[in-house]
């Protein structure tokens, strides 16, 4: 199957601040989450991959081509950018059609495609009322709309589900999955591991610019399980209560904390901890008052996958 | 379709797309009251403050040293600086960036939009400077108002276009091309000797005064200037006008406009 992404050592920075390190990553068409916490790149990787920006070093390849100021790479693409920005004069059904006609459609195409995708995302009641008295979920749509107007091979939107309500996210979600099933390649962004894993099996994980790891999600989760957990505890016998942690098969390291009380438990089985815990902590009577397991949040699963 | 093609078709679209919200712009607003200055001036000076009989005195102390030196460039900063600036700083130029059209239409339209505002501002000053003089006695002769009116038309267009190449420049354009008008234009054109010919403003008096000067002369204020018979003195703005337009086109093309999320 032939890449739609081909990005080979990608490197963009911002004066002194590293937007993209080193990325080396290709994409297979689909759907394919593209996740990392804030800061990750991924907002960067977007904005080269529709020719916003130019690599400072490195390749990149979007259907085959270089994509900075290619009209006919942008004819096929559709971006749905993370700013929340529109032309605020407009209404939402003219603001999409004059972008298509950008793209060479004429008025009346324009404007039939420009309803139908307003349609699509679920705006159609209120695709003839001026943008700055949408909401910002309906602005979020609003900006997918202009994106997928067009028909494109491939649709890249940085966090579109960002703003949106419950229902407007299941819709999104939806016509995420419509999109794919007519063809179409979709990349999201998202700092939220379940949003992009209710969509799709293939996620690609950057952080700190770099790619930490790809495939499906259970790949990828099965790689995070392999790494320990940390839980910090705080208790009125620390050593008390190491000792008695200690023996337990997935325990796998214990550290006493500079702060008196304090001890990080470093665990192979998390569910398995939490269930034998309070049981050892009881008989050891070693006076527990705080439990904190930094295993929850993506952000502390990239930690533990970057070291 | 071919950048020939695509280009003015893009550009037109721009255009039309941007052509209702700059003439409802703020700073279009702004132009306007700016824009009344010189009549008023006009006004005062033939109704009010005894200058009813030397309208031609009042006529060419308001075109050069109002409407020429200041109305037109500020103006023209004003509404050309936006351009690209005003997109980049709405954010919303990812959309037009992102479409298949060469991005050199999306500068050209925009400022043909400002342009469009910005001459009727600038005729409609000029014309009424013009009229007010003329209904005084020793009035400006018509060609005289003519002049005037050309030169701050072409005065609009290369202080604009100007401006607009150094919006997509600079992230501060504005206070660059205030500056550039406002200080280094003014000391340039109004100091004695050729470095005046180093100004724009240079050009534009001597595409409104003509080559012998005979107008400027009534302007006893200032030493007498050689000036460019004024076809030569628009064959050097076209070329500017012409090297601006591409540097402005070249630069968009090339520049990666970062925006924040």
């Amino acid at each position: 199957m032939n890449s739609i992404i081909q990005a080979e050592n990608l490197g963009r920075w911002y004066g002194e601040v590293v937007g993209l390190g080193d990325l080396t990553v290709e994409i297979e068409p689909g759907i394919t989450g593209l996740v990392g916490p804030n800061g990750a790149g991924k907002s960067t990787f977007m904005k080269l991959m529709v020719g916003e920006l130019r690599p400072a070093r490195g390749q990149l390849a979007v259907l085959g081509e270089v994509p900075f100021g290619n009209r006919g790479l942008h004819r096929q693409l559709g971006f749905c950018p993370q700013q929340d920005a529109l032309y605020e004069h407009q209404t939402g059904r003219q603001f999409v059609r004059d972008l298509l006609r950008l793209g060479g459609w004429s008025r009346r195409e324009a404007d039939a495609l420009a309803v139908r995708a307003m349609e699509r995302v679920g705006l159609e009641d209120a695709m003839d009322r001026r943008v700055n008295g949408y909401s910002k979920g309906m602005r979020q749509r609003t900006r997918l709309a202009q994106a997928i107007a067009h028909g494109p091979r491939l649709v890249i939107a940085d966090e579109p589900l960002t703003g949106l309500d419950p229902i407007a996210r299941r819709q999104t979600l939806e016509l995420f999955r419509g999109l794919a099933e007519d063809g179409c390649s979709v990349i999201i962004s998202s700092h939220v591991l379940h949003e992009v894993e209710s969509l799709t099996e293939t996620m690609v994980l950057i952080h700190r610019g770099r790619l930490l790891a790809q495939g499906s999600v259970r790949e990828v989760r099965r790689l995070i399980s392999r790494h320990p957990s940390r839980v910090e505890l705080v208790a009125r016998d620390p050593r008390l209560l190491a000792t008695a942690l200690l023996p337990l098969e997935h325990v796998r390291t214990i550290k006493l904390g500079t702060d008196p009380g304090t001890l990080t438990v470093e665990t192979d089985d998390i569910a398995a901890f939490h269930s034998t815990f309070a049981g050892v902590a009881a008989a050891a009577g070693a006076g527990v008052s705080g439990f904190k397991s930094d295993d929850a949040s993506l952000e502390a699963v990239f930690d533990y996958l970057v070291g | 379709m071919n950048l020939f093609t695509a280009l003015p078709r893009a550009t037109w679209l721009i255009f039309r797309m941007h052509l209702a919200t700059t003439a409802t712009s703020r700073r279009a607003l702004a132009g306007i009251l700016f824009a009344a200055v010189a009549p008023l001036f006009a006004f005062l000076a033939v109704k009010v403050g005894g200058g009813g009989d030397m309208g031609e005195r009042v006529f060419m102390f308001l075109g050069v040293l109002v409407l020429l030196q200041v109305v037109a460039p500020a103006l023209g900063v004003f509404l050309g600086i936006g351009a690209i600036a005003d997109e980049t700083e709405a954010r919303t130029i990812t959309y037009p960036f992102t479409r298949p059209i060469p991005r050199a239409s999306v500068f050209l339209g925009r400022w043909l939009a400002s342009l469009l505002v910005l001459t009727v501002l600038l005729l409609s000053s000029g014309a009424a400077v013009g009229m007010i003089t003329m209904g005084a006695a020793d009035p400006p002769a018509v060609e005289a108002v003519q002049a005037l009116v050309g030169a701050t038309l072409v005065a609009g267009v290369l202080y604009s276009l100007g401006a607009a190449v150094i919006g997509i420049i600079f992230k501060r354009g504005q206070v660059i091309a205030l500056g550039y008008a406002f200080a280094f234009e003014v000391m340039l054109a109004n100091i004695p000797g050729s470095a005046q010919k180093l100004s724009l403003q240079f050009y534009l008096r001597s595409l409104f005064v003509g080559g012998d000067s005979a107008n400027w002369s009534s302007l006893d204020i200032f030493q007498r200037t050689e000036f460019l018979e004024p076809a030569a003195s628009a064959e050097r703005l076209l070329v500017t006008a012409v090297l601006l337009l591409a540097v402005g086109c070249f630069t968009v093309t090339r520049k990666q406009f970062v925006l924040s999320s």
